[in-house]
């Protein structure tokens, strides 16, 4: 085990059981099938996907919001995945949690001041005193000054960027030490979520905060990470430091999902985008072999239908693994075959 | 500003009533749009941008405060038509509207093919259902919907696909101009650029005339060939898309274009400090003013629309005849 | 705070908000008048006090205020006395004996017959009994004796009962008789003008005394007429409001809020906790309210408190449950819900602070428009005969009303304030009801 690891996910699997008609099981979705990765303290790692691939089942798992069906997650070196409601209540306290809707991440019956205070009276925090210094420095912390006057606003009262800003000092209220971030900004305007993000940035460098990024947003990512996870239908595909993987992307998933994102440039008008044909798998019956290979340009007949592929470490080195049988001794051997 | 564009609005308000005040949702917005055109209307969330399709479509909801300008569409000035004349002659018929969100807003007990061909029969386009079915049947396959798909309800289908439906159903009854509100955001990368492609197809094809609106710039390039920029109700810039993304001039649009995240570039973003006005009871002067780094004492007034070349108009004083300051 | 003025602010726009909200602050004003102006003892006492407390009330009178209609003067009650008037009594002393003369005037001004004359008197004395001679002399100037006779220390001479004077004024009862005037042929008709009562008695020591009361029984009666037992229902009809008050706010409340929580609870815990509450509603839907009711009072108890609970136990598992675990099924998938979570907030927490909270509004107008019908069950119950024996409440004026035939002998008065009144509160908070509805809910309001 990494002991300098802040997180350790291993072998991770989160299925959702199926039923119809509320007993006869017809089947699992699949939404998290054997993810491993660890995450050091000062370290952001991205995980980007589709809608649908399994990011917010991962992210929730890690929270302990689900239980994984199977695999391990060892937070600060303690397996999360064993605890117990007291354990499961001191862990909550080391993570942060921010979502996607602003908005409705809030109690909107709530004004600032109580909705801060809710963490800190769950974890025990009596002293008023002490409460309210906590809340003014974690207000502080995510810029809304003067805190005087943010103190008794309800949420509707704040603009998206202010009530991501009161989350994220809600997140870190309890002096956590790591973030899960679930598409922190894509409710935001875009002229507010680099703030957002470098807000997060901020206070990662401040409290040294491991955080896990998830987005589907790549571009964002290579800004705003250190390594990148690229999920496809429950798995990750590719993983790399965040340079590497967006300058030279191995996995002919992450491939084609960088080509159809385009800088602001008046040229786009003129071409057409390649974009693989079909749609994301099903992850109640994932297709056989590769998860991708229905969709691949650069598929291995007779291979990536019927295997599922390993990961293994691309040509490119320092930790660029792929997904891929393409980098595969088997699969360098049977595209010879095939020439 | 060419005098002989294809769609013109000039001086168009569209003005709320709510408990809190008068919301000045679209405010003096003029915009003028060649055939075969598209313009991308850009802008934050709350900017107005919606508000302006609807006003466009005369879509108003009934609390309208103010409805006024003018909106000349080939040569036919719809404001000053009557609302039946309008909903018969002009509604579907002539401009189409891909609303915000459509992909959630299908009837869910409905065919997908059966709900494309919907609108023909309600505006009587044509008579018999079977031939509204047949244009349905084309506008699917020109939008991307494999055929087998046209007979299953709109739960059975993707967002994607469900959006494809949706811009079929405005697309089948051959409309001059189609106005998109954000037809893409929230759709996945590869979905989006697909859809894209559907667009700029669709474009080439038969010439279609889009306003497309959306907050995402990046996309907009996508198929843009003018873009009008919108801030707290007030279009600031209109340009055309290849001096737009190369080097836009109003503040905000130059603030705008660096928040964007680059893929390929090495510049990191910036964000703009501040939030947007309220649209009730916005700034005397310039409504961007007090975010602006290049606001100086004339911004208290209201700016000017001054012409930098043809087709390019800017809503600001820094280009006022005689001052170069900046 | 601003969200209150906001909530004020669209709440003036519906005109019958507005109107609705003034009946129940007038009902809520009058509720607590009436439990400072008449304490809860006193009431009770009045209520189940007998007829010795109400002896200068007439039976079955309507209220006073039925004067005021044009074409209407019908007697009300007058009391005149000796007592506390020295002019109208003047005594002589006959060496051991006494004399006393007391006059008693009455003004007779109206158009109808009052509806019973009685003379009560008073004898302080140490030996022999008083003997008295009352006589009614009219406005023009005829003298009927009206009693000869002697009297012990407290004499009720009911004239109207006395048949032997019936006859004497040719067969028309006293109240009648002694007013009529003679020279009128067919329909007594009555004389108007000022009569008096002399009642002379003889007394057989110094230090005797005598006091009379005459008691002219209106047609009219008070505030709110009285029953058949002389009671006047100004009493019920006031303390009538409280009690609705109170039993269909606690009512409402407590099923409103138990259903809120069972609600929650099942939907928190889902699995077999939700079937089973699922299915105790579904068991309980099928149970009919009122019988249960019925057999409670008949078989247990009718005191309203035991019904207040047992209506607030069959209200927990309503059919608002199922209403309620929809809107519950929504806000457990909320971010804020999952967040919490994520902090730790325990259950318990989570369905107190966070989910009950947040449909609490949504239900105001729920919750508003459920109190007049608890209020219209407390009155239903009393009609049926369950109501609360000792509390008086405007569903036992009702039925007093009906078991003594008020409609078929024309008592209106006695079946229309109470079923006003009821109503008007069912309007009141109907009214206020459906505004907030609009308000709180605002798909319906169709901006
Ligand atoms: N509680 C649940 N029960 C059953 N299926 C679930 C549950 N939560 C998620 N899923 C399914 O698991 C899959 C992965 O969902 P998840 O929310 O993790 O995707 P995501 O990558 O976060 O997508 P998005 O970008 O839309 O948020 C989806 O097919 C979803 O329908
Ligand atoms: N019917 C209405 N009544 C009152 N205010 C309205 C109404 N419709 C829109 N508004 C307000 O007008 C402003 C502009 O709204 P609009 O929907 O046009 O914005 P938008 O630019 O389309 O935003 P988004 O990107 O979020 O869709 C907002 O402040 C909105 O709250
Ligand atoms: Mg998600
Ligand atoms: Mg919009």
């Amino acid at each position: 085990m990494d002991t300098d690891a802040l997180l350790q996910v291993k072998d991770l699997y989160t299925w959702f059981e199926l039923r119809r008609w509320g007993f006869a099981r017809v089947g699992y979705v699949r939404a998290v099938d054997g993810v491993s990765f660890e995450l050091y303290p000062g370290e952001t790692v991205a995980v980007v996907g589709e809608s649908g691939s399994g990011k917010s089942t991962l992210a929730k798992t890690i929270l302990g919001l689900y239980r994984p069906t199977r695999g391990e997650i060892y937070f600060a070196g303690k397996p999360v995945h064993q605890m117990k409601a007291a354990g499961l209540k001191e862990y909550r306290a080391k993570v942060g949690y921010v979502q996607q809707d602003p908005f409705g991440a809030l109690p909107p019956f709530m004004n600032v001041r109580r909705i801060l205070e809710e963490p800190l009276i769950v974890h025990g925090v009596r002293d008023r005193v002490e409460r309210e210094q906590r809340i003014h420095r974690a207000l502080e912390d995510v810029k809304l000054v003067p805190v005087e006057d943010y103190l008794s606003k309800f949420p509707h009262q704040l603009s998206g960027g202010q009530q991501q800003r009161l989350v994220i000092a809600r997140a870190i209220l309890l002096e956590p030490r790591m973030i899960v971030a679930d598409e922190p900004v894509s409710m935001l305007d875009v002229s507010v979520r680099v703030e957002i993000l470098e807000l997060l940035r901020k206070i990662q460098q401040e409290y040294n905060l491991g955080i896990i990024y998830i987005t589907h947003d790549l571009s964002t990512v290579r800004h705003f990470s250190h390594r990148i996870l690229v999920m496809y239908g429950g798995k990750v595909v590719e993983r790399a430091r965040a340079r590497d993987l967006v300058r030279n992307p191995q996995h002919p998933y992450t491939q084609a999902l960088l080509a159809a994102l385009s800088d602001p440039r008046a040229e786009n008008a003129h071409t057409l985008k390649p974009v693989p044909p079909g749609e994301p798998p099903s992850l109640l019956n994932p297709p056989p072999g590769c998860r991708f290979h229905p969709r691949c340009p650069v598929r291995i007949e007779g291979l990536c239908e019927r295997e599922a592929p390993p990961e293994v470490e691309t040509p490119q080195g320092a930790g660029h693994k792929a997904l891929c049988w393409l980098y595969h001794e088997r699969g360098e051997k049977k595209e010879e075959v095939a020439m | 500003m060419s005098i002989n564009g294809f769609l013109q609005v000039q001086d168009l308000s569209l003005h709320f009533r709510t408990l809190q005040g008068i919301v000045q949702a679209v405010d003096d917005v003029s915009l003028t749009l060649g055939k075969g055109r598209t313009l991308a209307i850009l802008g934050e969330s709350g900017c107005g941008k919606s508000s302006l399709a609807k006003a466009i479509l005369r879509l108003l909801p009934r609390n309208v405060q103010a409805y006024r300008g003018r909106i000349v569409l080939d040569g036919l000035d719809t404001m000053s038509l009557p609302e039946e004349r309008f909903r018969k002659e002009v509604r579907w018929t002539k401009i189409a509207l891909v609303p915000q969100a459509a992909q959630n807003a299908l009837n869910p007990v409905v065919k997908i093919s059966e709900q494309i061909a919907e609108p023909l029969l309600v505006h009587r386009r044509v008579g018999q259902k079977s031939e509204a079915l047949e244009r349905a049947r084309e506008a699917a396959r020109v939008v991307g919907i494999p055929a087998d798909f046209l007979e299953r309800y709109p739960f059975e289908l993707s967002g994607g696909m469900r959006q494809r439906a949706a811009i079929a159903m405005a697309l089948a009854s051959r409309p001059d101009l189609v106005v998109l509100d954000e037809p893409t955001s929230a759709l996945d990368v590869l979905t989006q650029a697909n859809l894209m492609n559907v667009f700029k197809e669709i474009k080439r094809a038969f010439g279609t005339t889009f306003i497309l609106i959306t907050h995402d710039i990046a996309t907009a390039s996508e198929l843009a060939d003018d873009v009008a920029v919108m801030y707290a109700g007030q279009i600031v810039e209109q340009a055309p898309a290849s001096e737009f993304y190369h080097a836009p001039r109003h503040p905000y649009s130059q603030k705008l274009m660096a928040s964007v995240p680059t893929l390929r570039e090495e510049k990191s973003p910036e964000f703009i400090p501040g939030q947007p006005p309220s649209l009730i009871d916005p700034p005397q002067g310039c409504r961007f003013a007090d975010r602006c780094p290049a606001r100086f004492s004339r911004c208290a007034a209201a700016p000017p629309v001054v012409e930098l070349s043809p087709g390019h108009t800017v809503k600001c004083w820094l280009y006022e005849e005689g001052y170069h300051g900046h | 705070m601003n969200s209150v003025l906001k909530r004020w602010a669209e709440i003036r726009r519906y005109p019958s908000a507005i109107a609705g909200m003034m009946i129940i602050l007038a009902l809520v004003a009058l509720s607590v008048y009436t439990v400072f102006a008449i304490p809860y003892r006193q009431a009770i006492q009045l209520w189940r006090g007998g007829e010795n407390l109400w002896i200068e009330n007439p039976r079955n009178a309507a209220p006073a205020w039925f004067n005021l209609f044009p074409g209407i003067n019908l007697p009300t009650t007058m009391v005149i006395e000796s007592q506390g008037s020295p002019e109208r009594k003047a005594a002589l002393d006959l060496d051991g004996l006494k004399e006393v003369r007391i006059e008693l005037p009455v003004s007779f001004t109206f158009d109808g017959f009052p509806k019973e004359i009685s003379l009560f008197l008073s004898a302080r004395y140490q030996t022999a009994d008083p003997y008295i001679t009352a006589t009614w002399i009219t406005p023009d100037g005829r003298e009927i004796v009206l009693a000869d006779q002697s009297i012990k220390r407290e004499a009720s001479i009911r004239l109207s009962q006395d048949t032997r004077l019936e006859r004497r004024l040719r067969g028309l009862s006293a109240e009648i008789g002694l007013f009529a005037d003679p020279n009128r042929q067919g329909e007594p008709v009555p004389l108007k003008g000022e009569y008096r009562l002399v009642v002379d008695a003889l007394l057989f020591a110094p230090g005797d005394d005598l006091d009379a009361k005459l008691v002219v029984y209106g047609q009219l009666h008070g505030l709110a007429g009285t029953d058949h037992r002389r009671r006047d229902l100004t009493i019920p009809l006031l303390w009538g409001a409280p009690i609705a008050l109170a039993f269909g706010f606690l009512a409402a409340i407590g099923s409103t809020l138990s259903t809120m929580i069972i609600a929650a609870a099942g939907v928190w815990w889902g699995r077999w906790v939700d079937a089973l509450i699922q299915r105790i509603t579904e068991v309980n839907l099928i149970l009919p309210v009122l019988p249960i009711l019925i057999m409670v009072g008949t078989m247990y108890s009718r005191s309203i408190w035991v019904i207040l609970n047992v209506v607030i136990l069959l209200g927990i598992f309503s059919g608002g449950i199922k209403t309620y675990r929809a809107i519950f099924l929504q806000v457990k998938e909320s971010p804020y819900i999952e967040a919490a979570r994520a902090y730790g907030a325990s259950s318990l927490r989570i369905i107190f602070r966070y989910m009950i909270p947040r449909v609490a509004p949504i239900l105001v107008p729920q919750f508003v428009a459920l109190i007049p019908s608890y209020v219209f069950l407390e009155a239903t119950l009393a009609v049926l005969g369950l109501g609360d024996p000792i509390l008086p409440t405007w569903g036992k004026v009702l039925d007093d009303a009906y078991t003594n035939g008020a409609i078929y002998r024309g008592y209106f008065y006695w079946v229309l304030l109470p079923s006003a009144l009821l109503i008007t509160t069912g309007l009141g908070f109907s009214m206020v009801g459906f505004a907030l509805d609009r308000i709180f809910n605002p798909r319906l309001r169709g901006l």
